[in-house]
């Protein structure tokens, strides 16, 4: 084969492409994972935390159209306590503000948020400043 | 066989990379658009719709006149349009990819199209139409791509695409109907509140796309080996009469009642077309060049001696074809939105980027239209020169 | 490319297509997700309607009053080029409002009486039968909803509304939002984004809390005023809007369209 060297080059360039993430972060620490502000007040998240991590995306979704679309306002969570569907009066009341909660996650993981694109933050927190 | 998109001469890359460099303008264009929003057009509260839609609806005649080939092809046998049936096919594969991509570059959250998938409403045209233009790419597809391998193959095409060939000629008919739909069906802009509308869409459809394939024959006659036949062109252009005839007929009709029944409603369309309304008459040059068009297209069209002349008869499909896109592609879309429900006139005036972002999408057509019929000539090459 | 190769790539091209699409269908929400109060939502037996009384609306102030308010509480825009503009309560000539009640010897006084115009929440919305995604329609209560997370700015809605009542975000609203000296936005309502479309929701986010529109609040403040704009249930024979209605000589914006609005005009 009279193109062996180019495919050989070729291959080579690819795999050190390809690779790039790796051999990039030799020598560099690795950030932690961020640690997230501790609930200001209240005991008990709408369900539990290791719940909410994996599926905090999908409830915000199904109160989003509950409360614009159906006009509800209220969620019972499977223990059975209600709570306000609120992402601004409910959870960041506990939760403090959108730097300190929503932000460090999103920012670590770098998954886009476009909620605040439009939402405004009305936490106490921030109304205090 | 597809493959066969490669394989060009220096004519044939030479367009591909003006279509190329058209589509980059587009494409940079649009990258504004995307993130500063549609202000960049010469859109406004009042006239909400302008050229992409225009072009969604002049584009979505010439996609459904591959109907005109397809019909007395493949239903009456009509042999004649042997080779013009896959040049239609492929015309209108590009055309609704465009319509469909018009759409797309018109929305405020293009991001979130597929919320009309995820969450459709019956009632609403729009859902419907994305149904029929997406149903409608697909099947010229596969027909187009099956029989033209057929073809090289030098087999008859498989027994399961007869139905769907013959279903895509109601198909293509809905295409169109349903796009009128999407306008004669609002009673807030009586302009487009008209029966007629369908029919109109229907009758300048034949005149535009048959008038625009019979022009890619000839470009092709002319600059490459492949001839679909003086029979086909000339069957090609009587259709193109008649549906100019026609619709000629529906717009006189059109003004009649119009214009007779004296309603301030539809006589102040009219107005703006041709005279200005409260001097705004920004549209009146347009819409006089579009009749004088149309007027010496129907008497040339009706003279032998220039159907018989190449050079004469493109001619007069360029007019053709003109004379339908100013017609559909600008007048009737905005127009409806003139005077507007609160009696405002507004004046549209497509912007720069706009255009640019327009030109960028019919050259991503064209770019398509040029490797499908590249496909479509080499095959055909092939197929004459081996013994 | 021989026949064995093509077939093999097009299997192997309809096996990745065919995973691809059913990895999705394999994923199921882990958990539950709760559950809402059956009496919650909205209630169909209420019909909310509002009353305009145009003569107590031809001062300027108590028009400016109005704009002014709804502006303050959902965040508009004030954007100069009218083309762009975004409004949800203004004022038009009655001759525009109600094309189909003016003609050419009418007295000027009235043809060009200033009157407050809106979204008319129609009981057969044109907006609604058109929109592809459902992000507009009409609840059970009568009131034309907007989703805005759902819109996706095709503006189809704009067209077909027979009264002009919906606006178009051409751009990115906040830097025309009249911030406060800390740079705070006048209320806490979401701030649309470009590419949607927006119009008058008889303030539903105060309808939940029991209140009444913002509109209507900040007529009532002025004094003289009080009555001019009229929001009320029509279900309920008793309540305000259903006593002007029985009362007084009202019309609504061209009612041969059937569109139905809720919104009357006391001439």
């Amino acid at each position: 084969m009279n193109d062996r060297v180019k495919i050989v080059i070729g291959l080579a360039l690819f795999v050190v492409l390809a690779t790039f993430p790796i051999w990039h972060a030799f020598g560099k620490s690795t950030p932690a994972p961020p640690d997230l502000s501790r609930p200001l007040a209240g005991t008990t998240c709408v369900e539990n935390a290791a719940w909410m991590t994996a599926n905090h995306a999908q409830l915000l979704d199904q109160w989003r159209d509950a409360v614009v679309r159906e006009g509800k306002m209220t969620y019972i969570s499977t223990d059975g306590s209600q709570h306000e569907m609120s992402l601004t009066e409910n959870c960041l009341r506990c939760h403090g503000t959108r730097e300190k909660f929503c932000d460090r996650c999103h920012n670590y993981a770098d998954v886009q948020l476009t909620c605040w694109n439009c939402h405004l933050d009305t936490s106490p927190e921030v109304q205090k400043q | 066989m597809l493959e066969n998109g490669f394989r060009g001469g220096k004519q044939y890359w030479t367009l591909v990379s003006v279509w190329l460099i058209l589509i980059a303008v587009g494409l940079v264009a649009y990258s504004r658009q995307f993130s500063e929003g549609l202000h960049l057009t010469g859109l406004s509260r009042d006239v909400s719709w302008g050229l992409y839609i225009g072009q969604l609806t002049f584009l979505v005649g010439v996609a459904a006149s591959a109907v005109m080939v397809v019909l007395p092809y493949y239903l009456h046998n009509y042999k004649a349009f042997g080779k013009m049936v896959i040049l239609g096919e492929f015309l209108a594969i590009p055309a609704v990819l465009m319509c469909m991509l018009f759409v797309f570059v018109d929305l405020g959250q293009p991001t979130r199209v597929m919320n009309v998938l995820l969450h459709p409403s019956i009632s609403s045209l729009m859902c419907w139409d994305m149904v029929v233009l997406s149903g409608y790419l697909l099947l010229n597809l596969v027909i187009g791509t099956v029989t033209l391998e057929a073809e090289r193959k030098e087999m008859p095409p498989p027994r399961w695409v007869r139905p769907l060939i013959y279903i895509s000629i109601p198909w293509a008919v809905s295409i169109h109907t349903v796009t009128a739909f999407l306008y004669s069906g609002l009673e807030a802009r009586p302009f487009w509140m008209t029966a007629i509308l369908a029919p109109r869409f229907l009758a300048s459809a034949f005149a535009s796309g048959p008038a625009l394939l019979i022009l890619l024959a000839l470009i092709l006659r002319r600059f490459t080996r492949f001839d679909p036949g003086k029979d086909a062109i000339a069957k090609l252009t009587t259709i193109v009469t008649y549906a100019v005839l026609v619709n000629v007929f529906f717009l006189l009709v059109e003004l009649f009642t119009g214009l007779y029944s004296d309603m301030p409603h539809h006589v102040h369309f009219f107005e703006y077309l041709f005279v200005g309304l409260h001097g705004h008459t920004g549209m009146a040059p347009w819409m006089w060049v579009c009749e004088a068009l149309t007027l010496c297209s129907v008497v040339a069209l009706f003279t032998p001696a220039v159907r018989r002349n190449t050079a004469l008869l493109a001619t007069v499909c360029v007019a053709v074809v003109i004379a339908i896109w100013i017609e559909k592609g600008l007048a009737m879309v905005t127009v409806a939105f003139i005077p507007s429900p609160l009696g405002k006139v507004t004046d549209y005036v497509p912007t720069a980027p706009e255009v640019a972002i327009t030109v960028g999408v019919y050259a991503l057509g064209f770019l398509l239209l040029t490797v499908l019929y590249r496909v479509v000539l080499n095959v055909r090459d092939r197929l004459e020169t081996t013994p | 490319m021989n026949e064995n190769r093509r077939n093999f790539l097009k299997k192997t091209a309809g096996a990745v297509l065919g995973i691809g699409a059913g990895l999705p269908l394999g994923q199921v929400a882990e958990g539950a997700l709760g559950k809402h109060p059956t009496d919650e939502g909205v209630s169909g037996s209420t019909q909310w309607a509002m009353v305009i009384d145009i003569k107590k609306c031809l001062g300027e102030e108590v028009r400016q009053a109005c704009s002014e308010a709804c502006r303050k509480a959902h965040n508009l825009p004030d954007i100069p080029n009218t083309s762009h503009e975004i409004k949800w309560i203004w004022t038009e000539e009655y001759q525009h409002v109600f094309p189909d009640q003016t003609h050419p010897q009418q007295a000027t006084g009235v043809r060009e009486q200033p009157v407050l115009t809106m979204c008319n929440h129609c009981k057969h919305p044109p907006c609604v039968r058109v929109c592809p995604t459902q992000a507009t329609w009409r609840r059970d209560d009568g009131i034309v909803m907007m989703d805005m997370h759902r819109c996706i700015g095709c503006r189809y809605c704009m067209a077909a509304c027979p009264y002009g009542s919906r606006s178009f975000n051409f751009r990115d609203p906040d830097p025309y939002i009249a911030k406060d000296s800390n740079g705070k936005l006048p209320s806490d309502y979401p701030v649309r984004g470009k590419g949607v479309v927006e119009k008058c929701t008889f303030c539903a986010e105060r309808i939940r809390e029991g209140g009444t529109p913002a509109c209507v609040e900040a007529v009532d403040a002025i004094p003289g005023a009080k009555g001019a704009l009229t929001f009320g249930d029509l279900a309920d024979p008793e309540s305000g809007v259903s006593k002007l209605l029985r009362k007084e000589h009202t019309i609504c914006r061209r009612p041969s369209l059937g569109a139905e609005p809720s919104v009357y005009y006391i001439v």
